[in-house]
This record gives structure tokens, sequence and C-alpha cells, in this order.
């Protein structure tokens, strides 16, 4: 007879990643060590049962499927790459990634900028962004914005998935160029 | 020529500094013609002659001048102002350096030796000199993009790191690595040679200018060492990081161009799966799915109490009902089942009502009541309008009990 056997705290991460969540290092580091201990256990573990692959990153892991949920995909990159270029614009951005690890944003403030923002047309038609504070709360279902409070929030290191989207797009389009 | 005493030109420097400077930068626009320089020393009203005389300038033809070049490193050195050099033109160095020290190592002759070790001293000082300054102007300019002065925009500032990285920081580190071509090296090489000829020289004199070397070569390596850390460690890395930086917001800037054409990156559907029990997931889920639409409101039903019809209670009626309705596996869903059939919903006075009747002392004697195992429970849910007349539902866990007819 087989005997199923599971790592300590098997049910927190497979709650947490079947909810589309990240397991950042930093706030759930018991939860982030366990995975990548049994690395090769919970990649067969979520692929033989639920054919999802397991990603495992210096800070964070998530799953991904075949069917991607490209509608939050798609709003979070729009949102971080106008807060960004806004953010560059108005002068405050000396470093983009110091900037993003380190500032508690204001959703208020965060609104007026993208209301304001070069690109707001991209704002206006997107429902998500068109209600930001529930677009925050998405964000912090999922472990890519930490929710201080109602108002404020901040980054986690899941944003790194996000930079390293659009180092891609840039190195790819000058590849073209070339 | 006429002599000129140097303190005369050092005066004539001092008294029209101003004037210098102003001719030194039309000297780094490119090459200084006559016009401009003429307007120049009118307007300070200084002879262009003395110019010549104090060797200031030098007359290219086409009416064409430039700055001295001694003149001009030497006004570089004064005001800090200094232009990187092409990597080559540091190279250069170690052709002269290794030519020299090629001829001193089988030069027998006193006299030569001599000349060797200083031409070899001097060109060792010029490489680290350059070195030097150039290593200076590099943190410079890293600093002042750093802190974006000139306030130009990410790209610019990505393409600026990447100059400064290609022709420059790369190709200097290069020089300074511990590889056995590089200037570095051969630097090492001469110093272990002067250390040797230091002891072992017959010729004291000789020996003394070979600890000169020795000193000369060994203070080069240490200081090289210094240089190149600063552009491994400190102004590489943080070029890398501007870069990147750099390429962070142009990738943003191409993406939002046309947004909706890109696959960005990759994020899971949320499916609600049952993977352990209906708490941990459906409930999880439900929660979250009505935190979303949380809103909460007192419900508050308008009809009054006084407007329903009261209802009376006839025992007798439901006494016969169950006793015609003998055995009744399940009681309490039989009275729920006969509630529902008789009135709209499940009330709990009406429900408690009914499912009391076999708990009485005298028809309890007339039937036979045994209870199931305690886990045999039924869920139901409940109306009851509140004293304050809000209209509330409860939720109940009902055990299961069974009623037969009393075995005679």
């Amino acid at each position: 007879m087989l005997k199923f056997e599971t790592p300590d705290n098997h049910k927190a991460i497979v709650n947490s990643l079947l909810k589309g969540k990240f397991i950042l290092i930093d706030k759930d580091r018991l939860l982030f060590e366990t995975i990548i201990q049994y690395k090769v256990f919970y990649t067969d573990f979520f692929k033989l049962t639920f054919g999802y692959q397991l990603i495992t990153r210096n800070k964070f892991c998530y799953l991904i499927s075949d069917k991607s949920d490209e509608k939050l995909s798609k709003t979070t990159t729009i949102f971080i790459a106008i807060l960004c270029y806004e953010l560059d614009r108005v002068g405050g951005l000396k470093s983009i990634k110091e900037t993003f690890d380190y500032t508690i944003f204001d959703v208020s403030e965060v609104k007026k900028l993208l209301d304001d923002s070069t690109y707001n047309s991209i704002v206006y038609n997107n429902d998500k962004l068109n209600n930001l504070q529930s677009f925050i709360r998405e964000l912090g279902s999922r472990n890519i914005v930490e929710r201080i409070n109602e108002d404020k929030f901040k980054f986690t290191d899941a944003i790194e998935l996000f930079f390293e989207f659009s180092i891609e797009l840039i190195k790819n389009k000058n590849k073209g160029n070339n | 020529m006429r002599y000129i005493d140097a303190k005369t030109i050092l005066n004539f420097i001092t008294q029209y500094f101003d004037f210098i400077k102003e001719l030194y930068k039309l000297n780094k626009d490119g090459l200084i013609f006559y016009d401009n320089l003429a307007k120049l020393c009118n307007r300070k009203n200084i002879e262009i002659k003395k110019l010549f005389d104090y060797k200031i300038i030098d007359d290219i033809g086409n009416e064409s001048y430039e700055l001295n070049v001694n003149f001009d490193n030497f006004l570089s050195f004064l005001i800090d102002d200094f232009k990187l050099d092409l990597p080559e033109s540091i190279k250069k160095y170690k052709n002269s350096i290794n030519e020299i020290f090629a001829k001193l190592k089988f030069e027998t002759d006193k006299n030569k030796i001599f000349a060797l070790i200083d031409g070899l001293i001097k060109e060792i000082r010029k490489f680290l000199s350059d070195i030097h300054l150039n290593t200076l102007e590099l943190i410079r300019q890293v600093n002042e993009l750093k802190a974006n002065i000139n306030k130009i925009e990410y790209i610019d500032k990505m393409r600026k790191a990447a100059f400064l990285i290609d022709y420059f920081i790369s190709p200097l580190n290069q020089i300074l690595s511990e590889h056995h071509e590089s200037v570095f090296n051969q630097i090492l090489e001469i110093s272990t040679f002067a250390n040797e000829r230091k002891l072992n020289y017959p010729d004291k004199n000789i020996r003394d200018n070979f600890e000169k070397l020795y000193v000369q070569t060994s203070y080069t390596s240490e200081e090289l060492t210094k240089h190149s850390k600063i552009l491994t460690k400190n102004l590489l890395p943080l070029l890398e990081r501007m870069k990147t930086e750099s390429a962070i917001l142009s990738g943003f800037i191409e993406y939002l161009k046309t947004p909706y054409l890109f696959e960005t990156p990759e994020l899971l559907k949320k499916t609600q799966y049952n993977t352990y029990t209906r708490e941990s997931n459906i409930r999880a889920d439900c929660n979250e799915i009505f935190e979303q639409f949380a809103n909460p409101e007192l419900v508050i039903v308008e009809d009054s109490i006084e407007n329903q019809s009261i209802w009376l209670f006839d025992s007798q009626k439901y006494k016969d009902l169950i006793k015609e309705s003998l055995p009744i596996d399940d009681y309490f869903e039989w009275c729920k089942t006969i509630l529902l059939q008789e009135f709209f919903s499940l009330e709990i006075d009406k429900f408690f009502a009914l499912a009391s009747l076999p708990f009485q002392k005298e028809f309890g004697n007339e039937i036979e009541l045994s209870f199931l195992e305690e886990s045999n429970k039924n869920e139901m849910d409940f109306n009851f309008i509140s004293a304050n007349s809000q209209y509330n539902k409860v939720k109940l866990n009902v055990p299961k009990i069974s009623l037969a007819n009393v075995e005679i």
C-alpha cells in the first residue's frame, strides 16, 4: 500500500500556491525554505497532481499553468510600467530598484499619478485600474504587494519578475534592430 | 628666440588667468582660429605676440593655432579638467617599458645602465600618472552620471554607462589585471629583477639605482592594484546597475506603446480545488470572494409582526400525523418536510413546537424514540424574526432520531 508523506507546512504551501500566491523568502521564510528543500517533490507534486509548473527563484516561488491569468498579468505590468515611467519623469526615481524596494506607496497618490499620466488613456480603458483600491487588494492577495493598511502598500520581491520581463523585451527589440 | 624667465610667464598666467581659461576652452572645442583669437585678445587687451613668446600657443598654419601640449596638460592639471585617454594611448606604455627593460636586462655599460634605469622610472611614473588621472576622471564621470547632474534621460544615461564600460573601464581593467601580457604583470617582472639586482650587482652606485627602480615599481604595483579594485569593485558594478535599471525603464516604455500585444509574465489562474477538506479550501475561497463584495448593511423587513397571522400550534393534529407516519427514520428531517409542505419557509418556532412533541411525557410513552450516532447530524437553515423585527437566518446542526411504534 502506498504511504503518502508530506513535508511540514505542506498544507499551507499548497493552499498558498494554488491561490496564485507568490511565496516570498522575506515574508514566508519557513514555507519558502521547505519548498527549496523539497524542490523535486514539489515540482513533481504540482506537475502530476494539477499539471502546474513550480517556478523557484532566489527570493520567491510560484506556480504557472497553461492557463495564465492574462488580465491580471497585463494589468500588473501596465501598472508597474506606468508607475516606473511617471516616477522617473517627475524626477523622484533615482534608482528604480531601490525606489520599488523601499517606498511605501499611498493609493490616492498613486491614483493621481496614473490619472495625470501620459498613459492615462490606457488606465481609463482598464477596468481593474479604474478601481485601484480593489486592484491593490488583488495584488495583495497574490503577494505582489504587501498592504500596510487600507491606503498604503509596498511592492514585494515578486516585482523582480516584471522587471525581468521589461529587460527581456528591450533586449529582444535591440536584437531585432541589429 | 628671446629667453623669457619662467616667473614672467607665471606672472602673466596669474594676471590673465580668466583669459587663459577662455583660451583653454577655445582649444578644447577644436582649433583656435585667428578671428576668435584676435577677438579674445582685443577684448582682454592682450598682444597675440606675447602668447607666442611665452610658448603658450603654437601656429599650425592656415591662420589656425592650438595650445602648446605641455601648457595644455599643465592647465588641465591646474583646473582639474581632464579628458579620458583612449586605452590605446595607455597601452603604448607597454611597448616603451618593455623595450627599455629588454635593453636593461643585458646592458653592462655603467652609464647606459644609469640612463636606462632613469628612462624606465620616468616611463613608469608617466604610466602611473595617466592611470591615476583616468581613474579619477572615470570616478567623476560615473558619480555625475549616478547623481544625474545634467538631468539626462534614462536612455542617454544607459548609453553613457555602456560607453564608459566598453571604451574605458573594461580595456583599462585589462591593462591593470594580472594576466601575463598586462602592463601590471610587466611592472611586477621589473620589480623582481630590480630586487635581485639591488642586492647582487657588484657596483654600489648601480645597486642604489636598482633600489630606486625597485621602490618605484613596488609603489606602482600597489597603486595599480588599488586602481584596479576601484574599477572592478566600484565603477563597474555601479555602471552595470545603471545599464540594467535603464533597460527596465526602456523596456517598460517600449511595452506601453502596445501593452496588449506582448505576452506578460505568467500568473496562475485561480481555480477552485477541493484539495483537502471543505474547511481548508472552499471556505477560504468563499471568504475571499465574499470579502470583496462585503458591504455590511442591516437588512430590515418592513412588514411588522402585527400584520402577520398568529400561528396556533394544533398539537393533536401533529400527534396524529406522527402516529400515521410511524416508523420515522429521521424525525427532525420529517418535521422539516412537513412544515415546508405547509408553510412558505422553515421557521424555527414552528420547528421547535413540532420537534418537541415526542419528548412530551404523555405522548412520549406512546412511541419508541431512539438517537442515532452522534456523528449523524443534519445541517438546517432556519428563519426567525427577532424581537426588533429583524429578519434573520440561523444554521443549526440537528441530530438524527428515529421514531417507532411502542412494542407491546
